[in-house]
């Protein structure tokens, strides 16, 4: 083993560990007896810290992950659901790292130990607000649906050691290449296609995230849908292009089909907001699987799948930025809370607009050009099938617009049911960020061919 | 061969004399059986003596006779035991689980027995020469604690559970430093088999890897882990009679009390054993113009020693309280033994005497610093408030 | 006679197994879960696959199934009376075990290598490439014994090392994350109260 090579190639990992224990020795050894009333700015600003060094480089998915997290961590200030700050940002940088080390890896074994990693540290994290119970539910939900998932997912990779011999991506491709497509592949198949969609909560495996997304403090929630969709996406999109996709379409196309279907049916029905950002987050996965629900000979459009997981995460974290400061107003994200919010803060409204403009994919945002180029992809040279499922697709987007607009609606168009409520307090920090991510949004759909080009992995 | 080999190999010998009688289809199977009785036998009867001299050392410290009616100065003694031990009555408790209650003592005696299946007792005398010794030992030693279980759980009584939650914290808290003290003599003869290992400290007492730095701390590690896996004071918190009335041996009488008090005392002699075999030469004379006498009674000399101490700080030692139980092993001897395995390393790699300075400074620190901190530790809740049952 | 131990072995295995889902009494299936592992150890240390099989009751039959059985005692569960069974999960369980089966059959079915003689020659090469620094192993290959600790031990400390080290990340977000969850929060303690 050399060692210096591993550390090179794993730079943004150690950084991010590294800065995880300083602000937990920070946090336990310094604030805690001396300064307890900066514990959370000083753990938050060297958690930023830390992603910020972590992000230096060409912008691909693992500083899009580290960027998330510092958004996160951002927005966690202020946020009063547990008492152990040091460890919180601590378990934040442990699951971008575990979520950097599965974009990073070169092997199929090291994937799945940085997403156990990640995964682990969400189950803690969605749990970590005792004082709730549906937290905790929440916690135990995801981590009995993340168990099951997980051993779905080992059990594949175990069938392509078998198949192959090796779990090295090259070694992987180079296998699959010459070899038939056999039974035992299509369970592979199966059996990957599960666990990744309980990850990336595709349905019909998705039933845990409206929970999550719902009980779960609001930066967690966000730190899930955003950062992991990135990792997950990736490291999807990298298996099914060393894994035989003959194979793999039969089970892809069915959870993409089902996810577009359950996801934008059920989003419309719901009554709070973050639950429509988690049945809006399942149509998503279906939008960005459709990227691989194309021919067997074209190349994965990996560097568009990508940049569609970028831009929702940039969109979501947005959307949940906004929840954070529905629910320190109104104690809860119910949607008749946005009735009237433009005249309540007109700034927030906009951002608003421009996170849920971005997730429907209205044309000069981020969203429409990630989708764009998703399906571009699966429409060139593909089957009747793949075709037939992209069209489905953009079905779908035109149904999911229903909602979206519905939640613009009350923002903008719905009166205030009380006049006299006081402007929406946002602290000035959150709204920095909201701002700085709103821009990215649009700068992202104004010049999406250089963030593309930045995105497509250099493998 | 001359005399005092044949003296040295007298019970291998007699073992190919008796096995020679049978067909030789079937003299594997005897050679293993008469292994197996020899093992049974000479260790049960040192189940006897060693009981004898704990009664009566225990009574010469507590200046006391200890037993002396039965036969000459009480030698007889645990031959009266045993027979009242036979004929009392077997009593169970009416909703006790029968089949755990009944397994229970069985489950126990069973690896007590089996673990010197891969002691040396002395050259060529082993019953079973594995690759893994070591690790078959611990492993089967580990085993006993699910029979404490079933003790503790079938009898269906408080004292009996609470004995047995007790006892296994302690076996699996004192496991850890044990076996990682075990680990540094691995590392050392780079070989898991227990014939290896003791053939690797021939040429005299100064070859025992107890005379190494870290190979003396590894055996006091050993030795204090000992003395709480085989629930022995000071650490016998599970059976401490005024809390827990005898722990998960509450509900037992008659034979099936005896056989626990019999594994008690085997595993007692078997980790001793394991400790002569990886630190103090197993069956190899201390000086090599000792050689003369049979390897087999050097192992047992040692072994008599070791049971000698056993008793001594049995005698001495009060017994501790469960916090300090837990402290003593998670942050005392477990940071220890790790660095230990690293001075072990060190050792190695560099075979000099290097390593003597480095690793007495480190050991010395670290066991002052820990010791420090161990004493530092009071148990939650401020200060301890005595007061009478009302 | 070498097969009728494979046999009574595999029996105790499966016979075990078959009473962890059968039995009411979680004590039990606990202690049959154990015998299960034993048995299963006995299977593996006769393929010659020591290691693997000591270690199967080190750490299952004596650690993992001792923290089940604290987890029973502290938590007193009680034998579960008269529950009926879950007709769904009854018929999916044994689904899913003729899927094992199926499976298994169509590997075996799929192997023809001779395993052992590939393992010998990465262990020859193994000792080859260590040269001096690992001669025990060279020594043992010449002897004709396969070292499987050592091999084992080279496997995953040369090899995956890498791996190894990941996991000891993953082992630390597990034991924060439980030092976090059950640690008692003051804040917990207020809103409780």
């Amino acid at each position: 083993m050399n060692y210096t090579l591993l550390i090179q190639a794993h730079l943004t990992e150690l950084t991010l560990i590294c800065t995880a224990l300083i602000v937990l020795m920070v946090d336990r050894l310094i604030m805690v007896r001396c300064y307890p009333r900066l514990r959370d700015p000083v753990a938050a600003g060297l958690t930023v810290i830390g992603c910020g060094i972590a992000m230096c480089g060409t912008f691909q998915a693992d500083e899009a992950i580290a960027a998330m997290t510092a958004a996160v961590a951002i927005i966690s200030l202020g946020e009063r659901f547990t008492q152990q700050v040091g460890e919180y940002f601590l378990l934040l940088l442990l699951a971008a790292a575990g979520l950097i080390f599965m974009v990073h890896s070169s092997d199929l074994l090291n994937a799945f130990l940085g997403l156990e990693t990640a995964s682990l540290t969400f189950y803690v994290l969605v749990a970590l607000d005792r004082r709730r119970a549906e937290a905790v539910q929440a916690g135990f939900k995801y981590f009995l649906y993340g168990g099951v998932s997980a051993a779905c997912l080992l059990y594949g990779l175990s069938l392509i050691y078998g198949l192959t011999g090796s779990l090295n991506f090259a070694h992987c491709t180079k296998a699959f290449a010459t070899m038939p497509p056999s039974q035992m592949a299509y369970v592979a198949a199966i059996m990957l296609v599960v666990g990744f969609a309980f990850k990336l909560a595709a349905a019909p495996f998705h039933l845990w995230a409206p929970d999550v997304y719902r009980h779960a403090a609001t930066p967690v929630a966000a730190f899930i849908a955003s950062a992991s969709k990135v990792g997950g996406i990736y490291l999807l999109a990298r298996v099914a292009g060393a894994f035989q996709r003959e194979a793999m379409l039969p089970a892809l196309v069915v959870v993409t089909v089902l996810s577009l279907v359950i996801g934008n049916l059920a989003a419309i029905s719901q009554t709070s907001l973050s639950r429509l950002l988690a049945f809006s987050a399942v149509a998503h996965a279906g939008y960005v699987l459709v990227g691989l629900c194309i021919a067997p000979s074209q190349p994965v459009p990996i560097a568009a799948m990508v940049y569609y997981a970028v831009t929702y995460a940039i969109a979501t974290v947005g959307a949940f930025g906004v929840v954070l400061a529905l629910r320190r107003d109104a104690g809860s994200d119910c949607m008749s809370g946005l009735d009237g919010l433009n005249q309540r803060s007109p700034a927030l409204a906009i951002l608003l607009a421009v996170f849920v403009l971005s997730l429907a994919g209205i044309p000069p945002l981020a969203g429409f050009f990630g989708k764009f180029y998703v399906f571009a992809s699966a429409l060139r040279g593909g089957s009747s099938m793949t075709i037939g499922v992209a069209a489905f697709a953009i079905l779908m987007s035109a149904v999911s617009l229903y909602y979206y607009l519905q939640v613009l609606k009350r923002v903008f168009v719905q009166p205030l049911k009380d006049d006299n409520q006081p402007p929406l307090q946002v602290s000035r920090v959150t709204m920095i960020l909201l701002t700085l991510l709103a821009l990215a949004a649009i700068l992202a759909g104004l010049f999406p061919q250089g963030l593309l080009q930045s995105l497509a992995p250099q493998l | 061969m001359t005399l005092v080999e044949r003296i040295d190999q007298a019970p291998l010998l007699l073992q190919r004399w008796a096995v020679s009688f049978f067909p030789a289809l079937l003299q594997p199977w005897v050679a293993m059986l008469i292994s197996a009785a020899a093992i049974i036998g000479v260790f049960a009867s040192l189940f006897a003596l060693s009981t004898l001299a704990e009664r009566k050392g225990l009574g010469r410290i507590q200046n006391r006779p200890g037993p002396n009616r039965v036969g000459p100065f009480g030698m007889l003694q645990p031959l009266a035991d045993g027979i009242k031990m036979l004929i009392k009555e077997d009593i169970v408790p009416l909703r006790a689980d029968k089949v755990l209650h009944f397994l229970a003592p069985i489950a126990l005696i069973v690896p007590s027995l089996l673990v010197y299946s891969v002691l040396p007792i002395g050259r060529n005398l082993i019953a079973m020469q594995c690759q893994l010794g070591v690790l078959l030992f611990f492993a089967i030693g580990a085993s006993t604690e699910l029979s404490i279980f079933m003790a503790g759980w079938g009898s269906h009584n408080k004292y009996s559970l609470l004995g047995s939650i007790r006892a296994i914290a302690q076996m699996i808290s004192y496991e850890l430093p044990m076996v990682l003290a075990a680990v540094t003599v691995i590392l050392a003869t780079s070989s898991l088999d227990t014939v290896n290992i003791v053939e690797a400290q021939a040429g005299g007492f100064w070859a025992w890897h107890a005379f190494t730095p870290w190979g003396a701390i590894a055996l006091l590690t050993f030795f204090i882990c000992a003395l709480a896996e085989s629930n022995r004071a000071p650490f016998d918190l599970p059976e401490a009679e005024s809390e827990l009335i005898a722990g998960h041996l509450t509900e037992y009488s008659g034979f099936k009390y005896a056989l626990f008090f019999m594994a008690e005392y085997l595993g007692m002699m078997a980790i001793s054993g394991m400790a002569i075999t990886l630190f103090l030469g197993g069956w190899q004379a201390p000086l090599p113009i000792l050689n003369f006498i049979p390897s087999w009674m050097w192992f047992f000399g040692k072994l008599a020693c070791f049971v000698v101490l056993f008793i001594w700080i049995r005698g001495t030692l009060p017994r501790l309280r469960a916090d300090q139980l837990m402290n003593l092993a998670w942050k005392f001897l477990l940071p220890i033994a790790l660095l230990n395995i690293g001075l072990a390393g060190l050792w190695v790699k560099s075979s000099g005497w290097i390593a003597w300075p480095i690793s007495v400074i480190l050991l010395g620190l670290a066991i002052v610093g820990l010791g420090r901190l161990l004493r530092g530790s009071r148990p939650r809740g401020g200060k301890r408030i005595y007061r009478y049952a009302d | 006679m070498p097969s009728f131990i494979f046999y009574l072995f595999a029996l105790v295995t499966l016979g075990f197994g078959l009473l962890v889902v059968t039995a009411r009494n979680p004590v039990t299936s606990a202690l049959s879960l154990a015998s299960s592992f034993v048995g299963l150890a006995a299977l593996f240390i006769s393929l010659d696959a020591y290691f693997i099989g000591i270690i199967q009751i080190l750490v299952y039959a004596g650690a993992v199934m001792v923290l089940f059985l604290f987890i029973i005692m502290l938590m007193d569960i009680k034998a579960e009376e008269g529950k009926k069974t879950n007709n769904g999960a009854l018929v999916g369980g044994c689904l899913l075990a003729v899927l094992l089966v199926l499976q298994v059959i169509m590997v075996s079915g799929a192997f023809h290598g001779e395993r052992t003689v590939g393992d010998l020659d990465t262990a020859a090469a193994i000792g080859k490439a260590a040269g001096t620094e690992l001669p025990t192993i060279a020594n043992d290959l010449r002897e004709g014994s396969l070292p499987d600790t050592k091999l084992m031990g080279y496997a995953l400390f040369d090899r995956y090392g890498f791996h190894l080290q990941v996991v000891g990340l993953l082992l630390l977000v597990g034991t924060v994350g439980v030092v976090m969850l059950s640690k008692r929060d003051t804040a917990a303690k207020e809103a409780g109260n």
